[in-house]
């Protein structure tokens, strides 16, 4: 994905804390889904909207990974929060 | 005797009250099984059941489906062939059945359709599940019909376990979880008051259109009870390997979720409940404990699993 686009939360999106996993609700369609610890770490970095560079700057500071895998799987992981309604894209 | 007040005058001048899931009722009509009851302030305003005409449409529908349709307010429920049900506010349920039909049915769906949607415009969680209690509270086995849930408890019952509720199980959520007695009888298919060694001439009344055996049981000695565990049922022969597991996290979330009474899913709450029933749920699931409880669906050994649960229950594990 390319660096130039911003990511964020939507408002209508509802998450609750169930130990190292997240579940979130899309309000408007009413669909909920289960984040393992992983994803939970992103979402809970998506507070402030951020672009997948600083989102991965993040990751590998925290976890071992390589910046490829971590590129590869977290822009995965945002296609799909985007494809549920639950984050919004804009060009940075 | 069953208490009733007199209101000459008014249109249903006979109004039968009862307490049950937690809540005080009152209908028009004198519930079947259900033993009358003073009013109790405590259990909040009744919730009042009428019978007459109910609308095939609900104004401004939200959400709908081939049974439902609902707002913020009010919930429509069409069973085709049996009955259509407008749930209001929490407080009014009407109810039209269709002649000819099982009544004994009919006062099922009636009663436990109708608490379960006041109720849960209540902001309380209906469950499809029934419960026993236990040292600590309440507990609970949900499912699906055929899951096997009264059968389960309906054994528990015969090892001098208390019946709390069968089939529904109303958690009030701001009241520290707890669950209210219902109407203190069991309904088994006929397999399971064979494999139970129940005789059937002491049923209290047959469920014809399914068929159920209807079962009076003594109330429990306590009327309500804090849940403090549940556990999911499934069959082994659905794919899931025997055994009792702890569910945490989403997969305990999901549990309630996928056994919320009459169907509810998040998709289908109208927008304006759907925060605070997903909050409810997601808080529940953190403070329950709940397990998913697979067993053979061959009776053959049903006393080695009852054993198993039991023992599961009176482990160090429970609170």
């Amino acid at each position: 994905m390319s660096r130039s686009y911003i990511y964020c939360r939507k408002p209508d999106a509802v998450s609750a804390v169930l130990g190292d996993e997240l579940a979130v609700l899309n309000l408007d369609s009413g669909s909920y889904l289960g984040f393992n610890a992983t994803a939970a770490w992103v979402w809970r970095n998506l507070e402030q909207p951020r672009s997948l560079d600083n989102l991965c700057d993040g990751a590998i500071a925290e976890y071992r990974v390589d910046l490829p895998t971590c590129r590869a799987s977290i822009g995965k992981l945002l296609s799909q929060l985007e494809a549920e309604g639950l984050i919004s894209v804009v060009e940075g | 005797m069953n208490p009733t007040t007199f209101r000459p005058g008014q249109t249903d001048a006979i109004v039968h009250h009862y307490q049950a899931f937690g809540m005080s009722l009152e209908s028009s009509l004198p519930f079947p099984g259900l033993e009358g009851c003073a009013p109790a302030p405590s259990s909040g305003p009744p919730i009042s059941f009428s019978f007459g005409p109910v609308p095939a449409t609900l104004e401004g529908a939200e959400t709908r489906d081939e049974v439902f349709q609902s707002t913020d307010r009010q919930h429509l429920l069409h069973v085709p062939g049996l009955m259509r049900m407008m749930v209001s506010d929490g407080t009014h349920v009407r109810a039209d059945a269709l002649r000819g039909h099982d009544t004994v049915q009919i006062w099922n769906s009636v009663l436990g359709t109708g608490v379960s949607l006041a109720g849960f415009q209540r902001g309380h969680i209906p469950l499809h599940a029934s419960a026993v209690l236990a040292p600590g509270g309440a507990v609970a086995f949900s499912g699906m019909s055929g899951k096997g849930k009264s059968t389960l408890v309906a054994a528990l019952v015969q090892r001098e376990w208390d019946l709390l509720t069968d089939d529904l199980c109303l958690v009030r959520c701001a009241d520290g979880n707890h669950v209210g007695q219902g109407p203190s009888e069991l309904r088994l298919w006929g397999d399971a008051v064979e494999k139970l060694g129940w005789d059937e001439n002491d049923r209290f009344a047959v469920q014809r259109d399914i068929p159920k055996f209807i079962f009076r049981q003594p109330p429990a000695r306590l009327r309500e009870a804090p849940l403090v565990r549940l556990y999911a049922l499934a069959f082994a022969e659905d794919g899931v390997e025997a055994g009792i597991r702890r569910l945490t996290g989403v997969e305990a979330v999901r549990a309630l979720v996928e056994r919320l009474r009459l169907r509810m899913r998040t998709h289908l709450l109208p927008s304006g409940l759907r925060r605070d029933t997903f909050l409810k749920l997601t808080a529940l699931s953190s403070q329950i404990e709940i397990f998913q409880f697979a067993r053979p669906r061959d009776h053959g050994r049903f006393d080695y699993w009852l054993d198993r649960l039991i023992a599961h229950i009176q482990s160090s594990e429970a609170r």
